[in-house]
């Protein structure tokens, strides 16, 4: 046998081999659809005073819920994403943006915008960002390794709140502000989908993916309306 | 004095139960007060709560008609659409916001901020009058005017609470939205003294663990956002505390804790009711805020209580006169009268208890007092049978002489013959017949006395002598009748010696009565060695001086009578 024929030979063979023991991946699809929160969550007022009345002249506008509201899909495998740096600025005393998914040892810079000082911090978990006072124009970087939700919090300006959600997964996806979203390349097969939104987990439901994907329409419950579920 | 003893305990138990019911009975008071106490402050965190919304609204509203002004409205929506310069707004909004509020720190008002439609601040007056043009629309409460709403909010920071008013300035055609007016109103002293006044309470404003303002010196509230730390969490489910007891120093509070609505129940801000809580009511704090009023006739119940006290003292002065000194009286009459020979003895059952002992005891050593020998001077000084008894005759020369040396002596003696003590008187006073202290032999014992009577038997028939003592002779009261044995017979005969004084009237009836007295005693079988006439007769003559010195008498007769188969004398004062 020739030698080119010998090298055609063993091509032929290696491709022959890895058409027999490839598997071919599960198909990747789309998962979107819409997020109606409750009442509650969407008054865009987390401390209320004594009062709180419309005016008799002008309708009132729908609150901007600045990106607090976050899709994640546990369940499905996937390729974590590697770390990346975040910036989070504080200006006109509010936190832009207002949730944040971050994988594994991101590090994540906030800068304040504000001519007034923030003191921020992780009160739930303060051996992750102990509180630090960060004058008008400073910028505070922090690392947060581990998996979690944390909750970064102004001791000044308790309204001021930063939903931080620590994963490597890449299916997520930050719901708009009228409530849309969508997760791509989601893995076919069952997933767990769980919507975060101020701060805390506020609803999760069982989902299959298909290939063709899903076209969802969440409807989370308030506190009112799962008491009355339950009921 | 059983029931004395059974008074006292009761009444001891009696003083018992109403100490204890003097610290008792006060808790459960002291409980209704505390209870009444905490409904009180639970009114008053309601009036303040009420305060606290009332004002809410009012500074609302404030802003509102604030936002209705014509040149704010045209210089915030100037500002809002971006057509002109930011500074010359500034200051027109800002002078006009002082022509509207001349009185901003009288009427309470730290700072009004005017925001343009996007959130940016066009002017402010109060604090940082001079800064402009930042944003603060992330804050909820200018953020939720911007949208159409008045609201209210609390705010704490830099160490400062500043209550929040806010409402949207619309646009002169009410049509949209070009702007908000925002107040900050002190909340420190000049809120805590205004529920002061109007609630009646202390009042304390805490932020963050510090005490912002009080009504009482900060210094004494040291230990208070400790206190309301440690009911976190009851606050946060009830939105307040119940009443909790504060001690600062000596003064005892009671305090109600609620937090502050708006972002600054995140920060931990409360206010504090307090009130001094009333003394504990010991009875010693009762009896010092007692006051005369309750003294007055009408008010205490003197007349009840005086009566119970003197029923008291009465039952115990009955009990102690009834039990003890009626019986010690008793006692000490039969004691007297004992004393006066008129009783054997006391009537020892009559008397219960120590009395009763002292009576036993008292008998008993009359007893062992009539049964125990005398002293031997005073029993020979008693012992008249000297007169009679050969044997005693010789002991000195103030005794009696004797005719006829005593022969018999070497022979069974006979003893003393029993007697009374004397003729008138009580046993031990009176002298012998002998007058004088007698020195007769006081070797044998004396015999039993004779019961005294008057008459009374003089001389008693000689006894013999025993080899024991015999018992002694009673006192006259209760004298018994002596048991002498048969007398030894004597082979002496009397002598009768007419040597005796001379020119005594009576000595012709001594001398009939000493042979009376031999005769019978012959009769009787008695010895009558070592009598004589002259010892006789002076014996008799010295009884007779006796009798009349003590009866004042004229005289004495003496007589010879036979007791109890013996020979005896009696004599009778003659008092004419």
């Amino acid at each position: 046998m020739t030698l080119p024929s010998l090298r055609h030979t063993l091509l032929a063979v290696a491709v022959l081999a890895s058409v027999l023991t490839w598997q071919r991946p599960a198909q990747a699809a789309t998962v979107k659809g819409s997020v109606s929160l409750p009442a509650e969550l969407k008054t865009g007022r987390r401390f209320l005073g004594h009062w709180r009345v419309e005016n008799t002249n002008v309708a009132v506008q729908h609150a901007n819920l600045r990106g607090g509201t976050v899709v994640l899909l546990v369940g499905p495998q996937y390729q974590a994403i590697p770390p990346k740096n975040v910036s989070v600025e504080i200006s006109g005393l509010q936190a832009n943006p207002a949730a944040l998914v971050i994988s594994e040892g991101t590090v994540v810079e906030f800068k304040n915008s504000d001519k007034v000082a923030h003191d921020l911090s992780t009160p739930a978990a303060p051996q992750m960002m102990a509180p630090e006072r960060l004058s008008s124009g400073a910028i505070r970087k922090q690392r947060f390794a581990t998996a979690g939700e944390y909750l970064v919090r102004c001791t000044e300006y308790p309204h001021i709140v930063i939903s931080i959600i620590v994963t490597s997964s890449p299916l997520f996806s930050v719901v708009e502000d009228k409530g849309g979203f969508k997760v791509s390349d989601v893995p076919e097969g069952h997933a767990t989908l769980k919507v975060w939104s101020n701060g805390a987990w506020v609803h999760e439901q069982e989902i299959d993916v298909t290939a063709k994907g899903l076209d969802l329409s969440v409807k989370v419950q308030g506190a009112s309306s799962a008491k009355e579920t339950a009921e | 004095m059983f029931l004395s003893k059974i008074w006292f305990i009761l009444v001891g138990l009696l003083a018992g139960i109403a100490v204890t019911a003097a610290f008792v009975a006060p808790r459960p008071a002291d409980r209704r007060i505390e209870q009444l106490e905490g409904q009180r402050m639970d009114r008053a965190q309601y009036a303040a709560e009420q305060l606290l919304k009332n004002d809410a609204r009012r500074w609302v509203d404030y802003v509102a008609k604030l936002g209705t002004d014509g040149k704010l409205i045209d210089a915030l929506e100037a500002a809002t659409r971006g057509s002109s310069e930011l500074r010359p707004l500034h200051e027109s909004v800002r002078n006009r916001l002082r022509e509207l509020v001349p009185d901003r720190q009288g009427i309470g008002a730290e700072s009004i901020i005017a925001v343009d439609g996007k959130g940016r601040v066009v002017a402010r007056v109060g604090d940082d009058e001079g800064e402009f043009g930042e944003s603060i629309a992330g804050a909820e409460v200018v953020t939720d005017a911007l949208r159409g709403y008045l609201s209210d909010d609390v705010w704490g920071a830099n160490n400062r609470l500043r209550r929040i008013g806010a409402s949207p300035v619309l646009s002169k055609s009410h049509d949209r939205i070009v702007g908000a007016l925002v107040v900050a109103v002190e909340t420190g002293k000049r809120l805590a003294e205004m529920w002061k006044r109007n609630l009646g309470v202390e009042v304390a404003i805490v932020l963050r663990k510090n005490v912002l303002s009080s009504t009482l010196p900060e210094a004494l509230l040291t230990q208070l956002p400790e206190v309301i730390e440690e009911h976190a969490a009851e606050i946060a489910s009830h939105k307040r505390t119940r009443a909790l007891p504060l001690y600062m120093g000596n003064e005892r509070l009671l305090a109600v804790a609620a937090p502050f609505p708006g972002e600054a129940s995140e920060q931990r801000a409360y206010y504090v009711l307090m009130t001094k809580k009333s003394p504990e009511s010991d009875p010693w704090a009762l009896l010092s805020s007692t006051s005369s009023d309750d003294l007055k006739w009408g008010k205490f119940p003197w007349l009840p209580l005086a009566g119970g006290i003197l029923a008291i003292i009465a039952i115990g002065l009955f009990l102690q006169r009834m039990e003890v000194e009626l019986p010690l009286k008793h006692l000490r009459a039969e004691v007297h009268r004992l004393a006066k020979q008129e009783l054997l003895k006391i009537e020892d059952t009559k008397y219960g208890g120590k009395l009763g002992g002292i009576a036993r005891d008292i008998n008993a050593a009359i007893e062992h007092f009539t049964h125990a020998p005398l002293p031997k001077s005073e029993t020979a000084k008693k012992d008249i049978s000297a007169i009679l008894d050969p044997k005693s005759a010789t002991a000195d020369g103030r005794s009696f002489d004797v005719s006829n040396p005593p022969v018999a002596t070497k022979t069974a003696l006979p003893p003393p013959a029993a007697m009374a003590a004397s003729l008138f008187g009580t046993p031990r006073s009176a002298p012998g017949l002998g007058g004088g202290p007698p020195a007769l032999p006081a070797a044998p014992p004396p015999a039993p006395f004779t019961a005294p009577s008057e008459p009374a038997p003089f001389f008693a028939p000689p006894a013999p002598q025993h080899p024991a003592p015999p018992p002694r002779p009673m006192p006259p009261p209760f004298a018994r009748p002596a048991k002498a044995p048969e007398p030894t017979p004597v082979t002496a005969a009397p002598t009768i010696n007419s040597s005796g004084p001379s020119g005594d009237p009576d000595l012709a009836h001594f001398s009939q009565v000493f042979e009376d007295y031999i005769s019978l005693r012959q009769k009787c079988g008695e010895s009558i060695v070592g009598l004589s006439l002259e010892k006789f007769t002076a014996k008799l003559q010295s009884n007779r001086e006796q009798i009349v010195a003590k009866h004042h008498c004229k005289s004495a007769q003496f007589t010879v009578y036979e007791k109890d188969g013996k020979a005896a004398l009696r004599a009778v004062p003659v008092r004419e």
